[in-house]
């Protein structure tokens, strides 16, 4: 019986996964799998000529392979180096194209599902972090590799945006009508040229926690606003008060409270029993 | 109350200064005054203050003397000090009220609604406070004493910091009491006093605390949106069917 992993195959494949890191993306036409059940098809892909024929048989699980624009790594780096004996898959997300027009707000975060590589810029391609697939890392032996971020900081904007994708805390949906008003001003407010645009500006982060939990029938909510150490510019207090008269209590929620602090001045339990105000929404609904 | 003027050099020392180092100020120093610092004239080569002048909402000190007094400057100074800059002219700024409710809450462990009742205010008040508003003396003397109190009786716990504050006495009374009565010599002796042992990690550099901060803006992440935006679903290569093994 032959030894699996072939040892000079693995070798071989090692070293070349070396030089691999998260990011990394291989282009041009590529194939990517999922399943679907073709009696009741989800997408165009599932619901296609050949799938209903396939259909008529008396199994209805299917695998399904597309042509994409790419691949990219979205396993951490170290497991993408680790010996291919020991970790022998490594997930890739596809790469899809968008408009021009979508291209800034991808860039700026606003889409949780799609990531944008700073290596592939002027391509119109960013990453589909709604599907992933498993492959075997053998499958990109051969496979020419394109650098998706090239510094630590295009890698660290990558990783939170797949951290994002996967760990963004789901506010309670009764909680949308009582920020709404909030959420409105900080969109309205922050490309504003104005001392409160500013001020906005100037926020690293806003965290809400909640007291005496999510899921109580009673619920204070306390907001943190997270702002540079020594920034003293700017009207805190005033704009404290604004910004906490624009979320409404109702319902289960009781209370508002609030506090511009850095991140100093927080402690570790303020921040791990708070979570960063992330709220993604049709546009078309809010319009 | 305005701020002190500021030369065009201490304006770019505290420019350089690395923010973010809360510090002890000690009882009996005006938490605003400022102070000259003459390193070359003081005694035994420890540096000599002089308290000048009080302002309200923002201080600084100006240090004179060489690069080699540095050490001994910065020793005094850290304890006295928010910001404290590292070379001859830097300049120093005392921590604002703000900056001491949050080391009070971080020493104390206290919930805002228990700190609120030692200064008989709302929580809402509070709040305001460590976004910078300015206090009324009477309260700002007796956080900067009650601060003061605490630093001398740490623990180096917040949790052993709370028990001790509410651990009644003789008398029926904590030591919270007595603070909040403004009894502080009593709450002193009752709490203890002991050696400063927290101790603070070392600083990142400026460039490694920019590139740890959150990538995403808070307005968009507010501004999320869902909607798909790639409208090419692929071509199909191929559907395979998967048939389970029988039995």
């Amino acid at each position: 019986m032959s030894v699996i992993p072939d040892p000079q195959h693995a070798r071989r494949l090692d070293a070349v996964l070396q030089s691999w890191q998260q990011g990394d993306a291989v282009l041009g036409e590529t194939v990517f799998l999922h399943l679907a059940d073709l009696r009741n098809p989800l997408t165009p892909e599932a619901a296609a000529e050949d799938a209903e024929d396939e259909a008529r048989e008396p199994t209805e699980l299917a695998a399904i392979t597309v042509q994409v624009h790419g691949i990219v790594a979205v396993s951490q780096t170290c497991d993408i180096v680790r010996a291919c004996a020991e970790r022998p898959y490594l997930e890739v997300a596809p790469l899809v194209e968008v408009s021009e027009a979508d291209l800034p707000a991808i860039k700026a975060g606003r889409y949780a599902r799609y990531a944008g590589l700073p290596g592939l810029e002027g391509q119109r391609l960013v990453v589909d972090l709604d599907r992933t697939m498993t492959v075997e890392k053998s499958v990109l032996l051969g496979l020419k590799v394109v650098r998706g971020v090239r510094n630590d900081a295009e890698a660290r904007a990558f990783a939170e945006a797949l951290a994002r994708k996967r760990s963004r805390f789901a506010f309670p949906d009764d909680l949308r009508p009582v920020l709404d008003r909030f959420r409105r001003r900080m969109i309205e407010k922050h490309s504003k040229h104005s001392p409160e645009g500013d001020a906005l500006r100037a926020l690293h982060e806003i965290r809400l926690a909640a007291s005496p939990s999510w899921d109580a029938d009673a619920v204070s909510l306390f907001v943190w606003f997270i702002r540079e150490p020594g920034d003293d510019k700017h009207a805190w207090p005033t704009l404290l008060d604004t910004w906490l008269k624009l979320i409404t209590p109702a319902g289960r929620y009781v209370g508002v409270d609030g506090l511009v602090t850095t991140l100093d001045d927080m402690t570790a339990r303020d921040y791990v029993t708070s979570d960063r105000l992330d709220l993604d929404h049709l546009s078309t609904a809010s319009a | 109350m305005t701020k002190p003027a500021m030369t065009a050099q201490d304006a770019a020392a505290v420019r350089a200064i690395t923010p973010g180092i809360t510090l002890p100020l000690p009882i009996g120093h005006a938490p605003m005054s400022v102070f000259d610092i003459d390193v070359g004239t003081s005694a035994g080569g420890c540096p000599w203050l002089r308290p000048d002048r009080a302002t309200l909402g923002f201080a600084y000190i100006a240090v004179y003397g060489t690069n080699a007094c540095r050490a001994a400057v910065e020793a005094v100074a850290r304890p006295l000090l928010c910001y404290v800059g590292t070379s001859t002219g830097a300049v120093f700024a005392t921590p604002k009220d703000g900056d001491s409710l949050m080391e009070l809450r971080r020493l104390t462990g206290l919930t805002w609604e228990q700190l609120a009742r030692v200064f008989n205010v709302s929580r809402r008040t509070l709040h305001f406070w460590a976004a910078g508003k300015p206090q009324k003396s009477a309260n700002e003397e007796k956080l900067q004493a009650i601060l003061a109190t605490m630093r001398q009786a740490d623990f180096g716990d917040a949790q052993q910091n709370r028990t001790a504050l509410r651990s009644l006495g003789s008398d029926g009374k904590s030591p919270l009491d007595l603070l909040t009565e403004g009894r502080y010599a009593e709450a002193a002796a009752a709490l203890g006093t002991r050696p400063t042992i927290r101790s603070r990690p070392p600083r990142v550099s400026p460039e490694v605390s920019a590139q740890r901060r959150p990538t995403l803006s808070p307005s968009v992440l507010l501004d999320a949106r869902q909607e798909n935006l790639h409208r090419d679903p692929g071509k199909v290569l191929g559907i395979r069917r998967i048939k389970p093994r029988q039995g």
